[in-house]
């Protein structure tokens, strides 16, 4: 089909399919999740379970699974599919995300074809499980978050199998709710489903078939040529969980992305084996992280179907948490997710080398407050908020402050604080940009944000699930790292840490008075921080988001007493932190050096008494064109002038050779004073 | 006499590209028209340009003129142009950053270089005051004067100009806000000052404050404008008094525009719904959707049941509509969608596929065409290579435009690029510009439970008519009208405006046995409020009308209910609770006896006039002498795969013609206005109205 404007029409049209499902579902769901929080989205998917429309404000994470869960449907139903039929899917070793997310998929039959099928994914307030809400920290088995749902026929062909739905809802807490929801889910089925039977009517089934296929292929096209914009290559980006879940080890992720003609092969082998807790997740996250970043950086401006997706292929050995098998818990998905998104990043980052971009907060930072309900006796309250952290900086940009990820889809963060105050026994102390909270670089990253959060009745309890806690946010090309995601409770005078495992919080007892102290993590900057304009920096300190003390430590930046800039000083200062640099030479050891999954430099006494480290502190390495790399020291003994022992797969990181000279610094999740 | 009892009443819109004025005779009917070229540095030079024309056509003196109406953007330049005043926030401590952080949603997806709407003012611009009052309005800690005294010690230091006031929950105690703002006006009678709890006293503080800031941060701007206009008309010699279109389609004075100049940021677009809910009275729809299609934008907009579909807050500034990407405006307004599809939308193309908009060749360069020095294709210059547009008679003849440079523009930016025939070319950027304003109409209409099937679409604007039967067709929409003067609808809108405001308030509640006494507080409370602001409209006797934004219990969506008249008793919450149900059965489709139902924010409209507006007639007097136009040319119509011989007249002829024709002229058929062009396609009959209105009955749907 050569004709742009019925083509465009029909692209327009099934788009807008997706977004009255959009509409649909926030004006008829019943959880504030969904209303609020929008944690669903919609889709269409082609009859070969090709991709084909999602809208603004759909979340990659939901959608770009769909196509896994519609063929695991397409096996096992094969030609028993019908109009009238309803699929149901959440399991996530076939294409699920978590339990929570169920999947309703509604296949449209036209003229005894199927020509499409309208997917929702709809988060469930609780799906069963060990806990309320079904996601806990302490879950060590799928069974324990809920009930799982492979491929099932729900309806046939207009029979609902009511046996099977009562068993379903026997099974969740608050099953009035669980079944307005599957209401509204079933409702907007229904009307996609006529939407776009009108849509064949329209535009003839056959052209209708014909425009998706061409409208794939153009996108298609478009991404494949600009992958053969770029140069052939091997790229290697690694990345680390702060936790298995279980205990404060880490996790790796290890990537190697290749640029092969106008193909993306990313190989993930050498990640860690799936987790005891609930950070896995099963294998549709990957593609659906890669291809969220693919996207993002060359193609972003274009409406997303399964064309851009072809050109990538992915390679994820099962067993690992990023390809998880039974009975791997998979509740802490977003945790996962995250840390896909970040090394994903880095590695894109290297293929288009001027769209570089400091890393995010990683994590959703779930914050669960709960207590009894004042209003409802027996009851309780649940506050559910996601705060938003800063966003990385890039070339000529800083990163915005508070503010959702480039690879989230519409969702809320906190709530209006006159909200919150008016429905809870809560009280909002603060709500503010966290000062000093930036990764520095001549581009700084965004701020994070600070809340106080107070609690007015007798009792309460707070859940935390985040990540960056302890490993904070990364810069690129020599830019420093955002400050880390940071929960604790105010207890008069008393700082308390709610968990032994920072951002991993399962019910801490909350007192009245209490004051949990939300601060989100600041963007990764982006360059070498002592090459930031002066002025801006001033900006920063006449606006109240650094000190001058910070001005000078981490910028170089002296202000005389009218708070301008002391251009001599600067200068000075700036030369003689420079000078205070730690460079180092950088030696391959003979093994991989790994303890675990962390990676280990040996660092010599000397280096580490400058540095103020002790054995198992985190350090970075900067050098070559490469990412920084992250690795935990081990002191050396010899304290001359001896290298810094590292792995061989660190030089391919780096993108240096074995005998050269990195930058060494010690790695905080503290903002610097 | 009233102003809307004067025989001889003025229509002024000014607009981003255009100054539209209307003069209109309501003994007579006749209307003069004029269509100048706004004077961004003097707005007053156009109006008065314009005004000269008018009274030189109509013979009239300004001392004849009984009433002047106005719509203006000049609110809405200052914000998009940030060339507001220097204006300073004070906030609650602890809440500094309420409006740097604003919503933390992200408007668009993909993006790595996604920016956040830029605020009103700078951080260092935002100050905090020690005081608190909760949720129930009970105050928690006073306020501290001493530090409000050394604030405004520095605000005077630093040259603010205007000074916004918002604490926490003053919707529920303005006793701070309004002890700040009475301190300030003792200690800097020179700011202007604007306390959150006078613009908007609604919960949700971000919304709130980037209200509040909106307002303080164009209030010397237009206060100057206005000023300025008054003085020019004035020495004129035009003694009618003055009024001000606002958001929510009602007209104020002068005076309280300048207090509450955020009220008047959509202005123009509302004047334009008006006409249409006036062209949908006299034509018997109740239901019409608006469709006003210019330079730059095109503006969607809906009457539901004879009135104006009211949104209780919108966005201004946003990027390419979308929600979030702009300021919010936490009042009520008429509402509207804009998006940038307008005849001068420069079409575009990656090699793949084509896009239209939002950038603009606006009027300077404007398109290709035109011949003014534009180089990039767009829809007016597909539309001209259509066949759509006469080269000859363009803007009544007063331009002539050029169809072989735009023919060399689409073949080298877009059918080159493309592999396409020159009129695969056009058609596609026509049709991209066609399939935008589909998806918005499907925003108006479907996605909030409007079926289009049983509305008429009024089109209106230069360009609407060419592309409102092919988005008739596509949405099932069974009727377009366009009526006369459809090139200046927002100005002739104004003609049908009654004088009104809109007043709110925060208090949230469940409507249960015993609410009866807050909901008549409520009332009380908004009573007086539009009892201090009517003297200064003239008029102590308002015709009130209740309305209030409720929800099901549980549910996060407030829908506005209009509300029973009456005394406010156990009864009449009942009353309230039915007429929730039974608006809520209408947009979802259900109703749920067993729930309860919440009311957040309770309205109270206030309408000063006499009803005279529904009596408006109106023949619009030709420009100039052109003759009668009846003839043919070859046109692209992709529904006949082909160029097909189309008709072409005027509505004179096309009245001629089809007085004694019950089914209408067929189409494919152009009538060409002045002002636009109307397209009715293959299947469609065309007809007039017995008040001058074109309408178009569209083809049955291939579509139902």
């Amino acid at each position: 089909m050569d004709e742009v404007g019925k083509l465009e029409l029909i692209r327009e049209a099934l788009i807008a399919v997706t977004q009255e499902m959009r509409a649909n579902v926030i004006h008829s769901s019943y959880s504030s999740i969904i209303y609020e929080g929008h944690d669903f989205s919609t889709a269409l998917v082609g009859p070969d379970g090709r991709y084909v429309a999602q809208c603004d404000g759909d979340h990659p994470l939901h959608v770009f699974s769909v196509p896994y869960s519609t063929r695991k449907i397409l096996e096992e139903f094969g030609d028993d599919i019908h109009e009238g039929d309803i699929f149901l899917h959440n399991d996530p070793y076939t294409g699920g995300t978590h339990l929570n997310d169920i999947l309703q998929l509604h296949p449209v039959v036209h003229e005894g074809d199927i020509v499409m099928f309208a997917a929702i994914r709809y988060h469930f307030g609780d799906v069963g499980g060990m806990t309320a809400g079904s996601l806990s920290g302490e879950a060590r088995e799928i069974l324990q978050e809920g009930l799982r749902i492979t491929p099932t026929k729900i309806c046939d062909r207009g029979a609902m199998n009511e046996a099977y739905l009562g068993l379903l809802f026997d099974n969740m807490r608050q099953p009035l709710e669980r079944r307005g929801d599957f209401n509204a889910m079933y409702g907007t089925g229904r009307k996609a489903v006529e939407h776009v039977r009108r849509l064949c009517r329209r535009f003839g089934k056959e052209d209708l078939l014909e425009a998706i296929d061409e409208i794939l292929a153009r996108s298609e096209r478009v991404m494949r040529s600009r992958v053969r914009a770029l140069e052939d290559g091997d790229h290697y980006a690694e990345g680390f969980m702060e936790s298995t879940g279980v205990s404060a080890e880490p996790l790796v992720l290890r990537l190697k992305l290749s640029v092969r003609g106008d193909r993306l092969i990313a190989d993930y082998t050498g990640t860690s084996p799936q987790t005891e807790g609930p950070t896995n997740v099963g294998p549709a996250m990957t593609m659906t992280s890669l291809c969220t970043i693919v996207k993002s950086f060359l193609d972003p401006g274009t409406p997303v179907n399964h064309g851009s997706f072809e050109p990538i292929e992915i390679v994820s050995p099962p067993g690992t948490f990023i390809n998880a098998t039974y009975p791997a818990a998979c509740g802490g998905m977003t945790e996962v997710k995250s840390l896909l998104d970040s090394v994903g990043s880095t590695a894109m980052g290297q293929a288009v080398p001027e769209m570089k971009v400091g890393d995010l907060k990683g994590g959703a930072n779930h914050t669960y407050i709960s207590g009894p309900d004042p209003h409802r006796g027996g009851d309780i309250y649940l506050l559910y908020e996601w705060v938003a952290g800063g966003t990385g900086a890039s070339e000529g940009h800083d990163g915005n402050n508070g503010v959702r990820n480039y690879t989230e889809g519409d969702f809320n963060s906190v709530h209006a604080v006159e909200i919150v105050e008016s429905q809870y026994p809560i009280a909002v102390d603060r709500f503010e940009i966290r000062a000093g909270s930036c990764g520095d670089g001549e581009w700084r990253g965004g701020f994070g944000v600070r809340r106080d959060v107070r609690i007015e009745g007798d009792i309460g309890a707070l859940s935390v699930l985040t990540d960056k806690c302890v490993i904070p946010p990364f810069g690129v090309h020599g830019a420093g790292n955002g400050a880390g995601n940071r929960f604790v409770v105010v207890r008069g005078d008393e700082v308390l840490e709610p968990s032994a495992v920072p951002g991993k919080v399962s019910g801490f007892p909350l007192r009245r008075g209490d004051v949990v102290r939300e601060e989100s993590a600041g963007g990764g900057g982006y360059g070498d921080p002592l090459e930031r304009p002066p002025d801006l920096v001033a900006e920063d300190v006449r606006f109240g988001c650094l000190t001058a003390g910070q001005a000078d430590r981490r910028y170089g930046v002296i202000l005389d007493a009218d708070g301008g800039v002391d251009g001599p000083a600067t200068g000075r200062r700036r030369r003689a932190l420079r000078d205070g640099r730690i460079h180092v030479a950088v030696q391959a050891a003979n093994e991989e050096m790994y303890a675990g999954a962390k990676r280990e430099f040996v660092v010599p006494s000397g280096v580490a008494e400058r540095l103020g480290i002790g054995d198992g502190d985190l350090v970075e390495l900067i050098a070559g064109a490469g990412p920084l790399v992250r690795g935990w020291a081990r002191i050396g003994d010899a304290d001359g002038d001896v290298p810094v022992m590292v792995g061989a797969s660190a030089f391919d990181l780096l993108k240096t050779t074995p005998g050269g000279s990195a930058e060494i610094r010690r790695v905080t999740p503290a903002p610097p004073e | 006499m009233t102003a809307a009892q004067a025989r001889y009443r003025v229509g002024v819109d000014v607009g981003g590209t255009f100054t539209d004025i209307v003069l209109h005779d309501s003994r007579s009917g006749a209307l003069y028209v004029a269509k100048t070229l706004t004077t961004p540095g003097d707005l007053a030079r156009a109006v008065m340009a314009g005004m000269d024309t008018v009274l030189e056509e109509s013979g009239k003196e300004p001392s004849d003129v009984g009433a002047l109406l106005h719509a203006t953007t000049v609110a809405t330049n200052a914000i998009l142009e940030r060339k507001g005043a220097r204006t300073a926030l004070l906030t609650t401590k602890g809440f500094r950053d309420v409006l740097i952080l604003g919503r933390q949603k992200r408007y668009e997806t993909y993006n790595l270089y996604f920016r956040k709407p830029e605020p009103l003012t700078r951080r260092r611009r935002i100050y905090e005051i020690s005081e608190r009052v909760d949720a129930d309005g009970s105050v928690i800690a006073p306020i501290d004067m001493d530090g409000l005294d050394s604030v405004i010690d520095r605000l005077l230091a630093e040259g603010i100009e205007s000074a916004a006031i918002v604490f926490l929950h003053s919707y529920a105690n303005p006793d701070h806000e309004r002890a700040a703002a009475r301190r300030l006006a003792e200690r800097a009678p020179g700011l202007a000052v604007t306390a959150s709890c006078d613009v908007s006293p609604r919960i949700r503080e971000y919304e709130r404050s980037s209200t509040t800031l909106a307002n303080a941060f164009v209030k010397p701007v237009v206060a100057r404008y206005l000023d300025r206009l008054r003085e020019t008309l004035t020495r004129r010699g035009f003694a009618a008094p003055l009024h001000v279109m606002q958001s929510n389609g009602g007209l104020v004075t002068p005076e309280i525009a300048r207090d509450f100049p955020v009220r008047i940021v959509e202005s123009g677009p509302a004047a334009g719904v008006l006409l249409a809910r006036h062209i949908g009275r006299l034509e018997s729809a109740d239901h019409v959707l608006t469709f006003d299609m210019g330079g730059t934008t095109a503006k969607l907009g809906v009457v539901d049941d004879g009135e104006p579909a009211i949104t209780s807050a919108f966005e201004v500034d946003t990027i390419d509509s979308r929600r979030y990407s702009g300021l919010p405006l936490s009042m009520p307004a008429i509402e509207l969608l804009e998006i940038g599809a307008g005849g001068g939308s420069v079409a575009s193309t990656d090699g793949h596929t084509i896009q239209v908009g939002p950038e603009s060749a606006g009027a300077d360069p404007g398109p290709i065409c035109y011949g003014g020095g534009g180089d990039r294709p767009t829809v007016t210059d597909a539309n001209l290579v259509l066949g759509y547009l006469d080269p000859e008679n363009f803007n009544g003849g007063a331009m002539t435009l050029n169809p072989e440079a735009a023919e060399a523009g689409l073949r080298q930016s877009i059918a080159g690029p493309l592999g396409l025939s020159l009129e695969d070319a056009a058609w596609g950027v026509h049709a991209v510009a066609n399939a935008n304003m589909e998806r918005a109409m499907r925003v108006m209409s479907v996605e909030k439970g409007r079926d289009p099937r049983r509305y008429v679409l009024v089109a209106f604007g230069g360009a609407g008519p060419i592309h409102a039967a092919r988005i008739a067709r596509a949405l099932s929409i069974p009727r377009v009208i366009v009526p006369a003067a459809a090139g200046v609808g927002s100005a002739v809108g104004l003609l049908t405006a009654d004088v009104r405001i809109d007043v709110t308030v925060t208090r949230a509640m469940a409507l249960e046995a015993g609410a009866s006494g807050r909901v008549a507080a409520a009332y009380a409370e908004l009573e007086s409020l539009v009892a201090k602001e009517a003297p200064r409209l003239g008029s102590t006797a308002p015709r009130l009308s209740r309305y209030a934004y409720l929800r099901q219990a549980g549910q996060g969506f407030e829908i506005s209910v209009d509300l029973p008249d009456g005394p406010i008793d156990d009864s009449y919450v009942d009353r309230v609770i039915e007429a929730f149900r039974a608006a809520y059965e209408r947009d979802y489709g259900y109703r749920d006896e067993a729930s309860g139902v919440e009311a957040v924010d309770w309205c109270l409209a206030a309408m000063f006039s006499d009803g005279a507006t529904g009596r408006l007639e109106t023949t619009a007097v030709p420009r100039g002498e052109g003759g009668r136009i009846d003839g043919a040319r070859r046109v692209y119509m992709p529904e006949r795969a082909a160029w097909v011989a189309c008709r072409i007249l005027d509505r004179a002829t096309l009245a001629r013609e089809t007085s004694a024709r019950a089914d209408g002229l067929p189409g494919p058929a152009i009538i060409e206005d002045p002002e636009s062009t109307i397209l009715a396609l293959p299947g469609d009959r065309l007809s007039m109205s017995g008040r001058g209105d074109v309408i178009i009955d569209i083809d049955a749907m291939e579509d139902d």
